[in-house]
């Protein structure tokens, strides 16, 4: 397949043991391609907002590429980049919310995200099955304000009842969904 | 309990808008719902795909800390910190720019000699930052520097040498060198600027199109040096 990069001209012969690190100076380009797009829904899913998960993936690939051995297996690399980027997530959560960090090695461990296919939406599954797990009414709250996209006002309108209603409900259910995803 | 339930729906009011949400204090419970709202989130088809624009800046950043060099596509050599470490025919260097540069310099250049000034080049607040050794920007040569925080190019314009920022006001994209063009391109958008930083895109109008910032530069014992503010 064509890449999307054009291969590195090196400009200053004189620099090169310095700068030619490795023997295979695009390897680690192919890696942080074939991962970068697993290890952002992974911080994603674990931050719900395009900001921090940006932040979180960059500082991840920051720290792990450096030390990685490129010649390691493709599942040894994504382990090894999965369990950076979940060390960053827990500081994340340790220093903006003061989270318990077992807590958080917990939910970011679980196994169904790290052994995902490429191509396998996650996010959307595992959505789903939160939702699943829930009463009817609780569900369709969550659904429709976080799938959907709907305000408190339009959820309330379409599930007929007042916003304040919808506001308790969305509580109770977000309150209940923790309870039964991360017990 | 209802102030927290209030930091709860802050959190999910700012996902929900795609928003940084806000810090807070969290008890177990809490947290374990704003992972759950983040979880629902992701789980919006098509949320949690990274942007390709973020995918190819943190492929730039990342490329710069693996072997300092970028745009490369570009034909421009980058400046690495190796590379300046490596020392330079300073005085050699100064003659060779001649004496045109020494009219713009702000601060007088000094003795010949004392390249191990480019010892330290980590740009701390408020400082001058050796980018590159005179000798390396002949006209028509654009180069690439990149010291900490800052980006840019280094531009001998002949009668002076100037820098400008390498990263575009439109969209922060980082600009590579167009050397046949004599121009930086943004990759991100159509996008261009002279040399000078001021913007040429048929694409927008000027007025929409900022230029670039200049860096004040000065030259000292043959070096390009860059204020970091």
């Amino acid at each position: 397949m064509q890449q999307p990069w054009e291969p590195r001209v090196e400009q200053s012969p004189s620099t090169s043991p310095a700068i030619h690190v490795l023997g295979e100076p695009a390897g680690w380009e192919e890696v942080y391609r074939e991962h970068v797009g697993p290890v952002y829904r992974y911080c994603y899913a674990r931050t719900g907002n395009r900001a921090d998960a940006e932040d979180i993936s960059e500082q991840a690939f920051l720290r792990a590429l450096p030390r990685l051995r490129l010649r390691a297996s493709a599942p040894e690399i994504r382990s090894y980049l999965m369990a950076t980027a979940r060390s960053v997530l827990a500081e994340h959560w340790t220093l903006h919310y003061g989270c318990d960090v077992g807590l958080l090695d917990e939910e970011v461990a679980s196994p169904e995200v790290e052994e995902r296919r490429p191509g396998e939406d996650a996010g959307v599954s595992r959505a789903a099955r939160v939702l699943a797990a829930l009463p009817e009414h609780y569900r369709r709250v969550l659904e429709l304000r976080f799938l959907r996209g709907y305000s408190v006002r339009e959820t309330a309108g379409a599930m007929g009842i007042t916003v304040t209603n919808a506001k308790v409900l969305q509580h109770r259910a977000l309150r209940r969904a923790a309870q039964e995803e991360l017990p | 309990m209802r102030r927290r339930r209030k930091d709860v729906e802050g959190y999910v009011e700012a996902i929900l808008q795609d928003r940084r949400p806000p810090r807070f204090g969290a008890e177990d419970e809490e947290a374990r719902q704003l992972l759950v709202a983040s979880a629902l989130r992701a789980g919006r088809p098509g949320a949690d795909a990274p942007r390709p624009e973020f995918v190819e800046k943190l492929q730039r950043r990342l490329r710069r800390e693996m072997d300092g060099q970028e745009g490369a596509a570009a034909g421009a050599p980058l400046v690495t910190r190796r590379r300046l470490l490596g020392g330079a025919a300073v005085a050699a260097a100064a003659a060779a720019l001649g004496a045109g540069v020494d009219r713009v310099v702000d601060r007088s250049i000094e003795g010949s000699g004392g390249s191990s000034t480019t010892a330290e080049l980590v740009p701390a607040a408020g400082d001058w930052v050796d980018v590159a050794a005179v000798a390396d920007v002949p006209v028509g040569r654009p180069l690439r520097f990149s010291a900490g925080a800052l980006e840019g190019f280094v531009v001998n314009h002949g009668d002076r040498i100037a820098a400008v920022s390498a990263i575009c006001t439109h969209l922060p994209c980082t600009l590579n060198l167009n050397q046949s063009a004599q121009r930086l391109d943004c990759p991100c958008h159509p996008a261009w600027f002279g040399l000078d930083g001021k913007p040429m895109s048929a694409s927008y109008a000027p007025a929409a199109l900022r230029p670039l910032p200049a860096l004040r530069t000065r030259v000292v014992d043959g070096r390009v040096q860059v204020f970091t503010a």
